[in-house]
């Protein structure tokens, strides 16, 4: 499995099947005298724009005070269904769908109809 | 639904979907000022989309992925941006000029300007987004979308010379006026083939859930739907030819453009060319805006479907409930909405080879697409097309816009 | 990020140049204008034609009539500008 092709920027699916988002970024695990090994998968916050242009990333993280709300998935709960990654978690109690959430109740959620 | 009816509605939405206020606008333009001699641009322009379209609905069957989702996979955020932002700004130049095409027929219907008819305009295609369904945005547009029939049977009242239209088809240098030519000719090639046609169509085949089965259909329905569609193009394009371009009409502004219909068909060819005009641009105008919406939820992996409630795919609608009201503004200010047009095809054309050659990179990746790659002959030409479009748009632009 | 600045840099001079060394003659200006008034007159003739056949309604006649005598202001606006006699 190669982490590049594989695993980043594939679609994040959760428990219920819910879009999730896009695997932002990887943690891996490195010990002394041991080969590293994947940890588990982030999506959101800052993780992205460090990828993008890390000048621009250390300007948020200072606004921020930090990498913002990231949602970190253990590799023990990842697992691959056919075309994404599919992660056993309910995704509205994660960060993921901080932005998603905010919108719909800020905007979306506001006009009649919706 | 039958596999029949498929390909029907396939067909008829390419008829329908086909012309719009880009490929009318140049079609007129092409025929007052150069007759038949630019009819060849058109053929190029839509054998171009036949095939990209084809390449969508291939890879959204077989991959199971949508262009944007699976663009940025493949090459990862930092690539993905540039498609991204280009297809995003030039969709966006389009639509402002669709919403200023179904102003223009809301005005040439009552009188009232087009600049005041933008909000309205822009709050009934918002409406149908809001509320409807995927099946009713498809199928509404490409029923009603054959009303701009009435541009082939206005041609063939007008008795055009099947020989000098046939010539026109070969490829040849002008007799005159050459960067003008050239920038129409790239007008056209933009015009035909606009990124939202084939982005759109892969996120309808993923909507409609299609799978290997559906490959058939797809090649079926992108090749002839989209030569029906390129033939209403040439009809606009004779009938610019038999009507204005023995008068010494030059098309500078769309209230010169119904003299297509009304020479041949009199008065009930003036309100079909309302009907038409109103009709291709309103239903272009919602499926662009509904593109936007599916590029930056799919290339971000947000919640996205039009057949979702607003409330849950929040920031997917919030995409389009945005893009609106900015596009009609860009038409209320009192841009000129023929010129807005022609120059949208324009940037179309001169971004080709950043919108598509990702499409075609994917497309010869086997592990999106496993045995049904593209084979060479298909790559050579889409790549042909795009380079030269964006080379002769590089030259033309700055003639047109600066002269010579 | 470097290259990219410098591929940025070198469209816009190159942008620029063409703006500058491809500004349009006053003879082209001039030009111009004169094929725009002669395709004025001949819409409104078309349209003045169409008129009495009865293919138009009336307040589309008129936008056309206003649309033309707009492009007419241009169109002498372009030449007088461009310092045609």
């Amino acid at each position: 499995m190669l982490i590049g092709r594989d695993i980043m920027d594939q679609q994040v699916v959760d428990a219920r099947g819910r879009l999730m988002g896009k695997v932002d970024g990887v943690v891996l695990e490195l010990h002394e005298g041991e080969a590293a090994h994947l940890a588990g998968i982030v999506i959101g916050g800052t993780t992205l724009l460090w990828r993008l242009h890390r000048g621009l990333a250390r300007w948020a993280e200072r606004k921020l005070g930090g990498e913002g709300r990231i949602t970190y998935v253990p590799w023990s709960k990842v697992g691959k269904v056919g075309v994404d990654i599919k992660v056993d978690v309910e995704a509205p109690r994660t960060p993921a769908f901080r932005w998603e959430h905010w919108v719909r109740d800020h905007f979306i959620g506001r006009i009649p109809g919706a | 639904m039958s596999k029949f009816l498929e390909i029907a509605l396939g067909i008829v939405t390419g008829i329908g979907g086909f012309l719009e206020a880009g490929s009318l606008a140049t079609a007129a333009q092409a025929g007052s000022e150069f007759g038949y001699q630019l009819i060849w641009a058109i053929a190029v322009g839509t054998a171009c989309i036949a095939v990209l379209v084809e390449m969508a609905g291939r890879l959204a069957a077989v991959s199971r992925h949508t262009l944007p989702d699976a663009m940025r996979e493949r090459f990862g955020i930092g690539f993905f941006l540039i498609p991204l932002a280009a297809v995003a700004l030039v969709s966006f130049l389009v639509l402002s000029s669709e919403i200023g095409g179904v102003t223009l027929a809301l005005e040439f219907a009552t009188g009232v300007s087009h600049r005041w008819w933008a909000i309205p305009a822009a709050l009934a295609i918002w409406l149908l987004l809001w509320k409807g369904t995927f099946g009713m945005v498809e199928k509404g547009t490409s029923m009603l979308g054959l009303v701009t029939l009435a541009f082939v049977v206005a041609a063939l009242k007008l008795h055009p010379d099947a020989a000098g239209v046939a010539a026109g088809l070969v490829p040849r240098a002008p007799t005159h006026d050459g960067a003008r030519y050239w920038f129409i000719a790239v007008s056209i090639v933009g015009a035909s083939v606009s990124p939202y046609l084939f982005y759109f169509y892969s996120a309808g085949a993923v909507e409609d859930q299609w799978d290997e089965g559906y490959l058939t259909i797809n090649r079926i329905t992108a090749g002839v739907g989209m030569t029906f569609g390129g033939t209403v193009a040439v009809a606009a394009l004779v009938c610019a030819a038999l009507v204005l371009h023995p008068a010494g009409i030059q098309v500078d502004r769309y209230e010169q453009i119904p003299f297509l219909l009304t020479s041949p068909l009199a008065r009930a060819g003036f309100w079909l060319f309302v009907a038409a005009l109103f009709i291709a641009c309103f239903g272009a105008a919602l499926e662009i805006a509904l593109q936007l919406a599916y590029l930056v939820a799919q290339g971000f992996g947000w919640r996205w479907g039009e057949n979702l409630r607003p409330r849950d795919a929040a920031r997917f609608s919030a995409i389009y409930t945005v893009a609106l009201p900015l596009a009609a503004l860009v038409i209320a200010s009192g841009i000129d909405p023929l010129r807005l047009t022609v120059m949208s095809m324009a940037m179309t054309a001169l971004s080709l080879p950043v919108t598509v050659v990702p499409l075609l990179v994917l497309m010869n990746d086997p592990q999106y697409l496993d045995e049904h790659t593209n084979g060479w002959v298909s790559n050579a030409a889409v790549l042909a097309v795009s380079v030269i479009a964006c080379v002769v748009a590089l030259v033309a632009l700055p003639l047109q816009v600066f002269g010579s | 990020m470097m290259r990219r600045a410098r591929l940025l840099r070198g469209l816009t001079l190159v942008g620029a140049a063409f703006a500058i060394g491809c500004t349009k003659s006053p003879e082209a200006r001039a030009r111009e204008a004169a094929s725009a008034l002669a395709s004025w007159e001949a819409t409104v003739h078309l349209l003045e034609e169409q008129r009495t056949r009865g293919a138009l309604p009336e307040q589309f006649v008129r936008q056309v009539r206003r649309a033309a005598a707009d492009a007419r202001e241009e169109a002498a606006a372009q030449r007088r500008a461009a310092g045609a006699p």
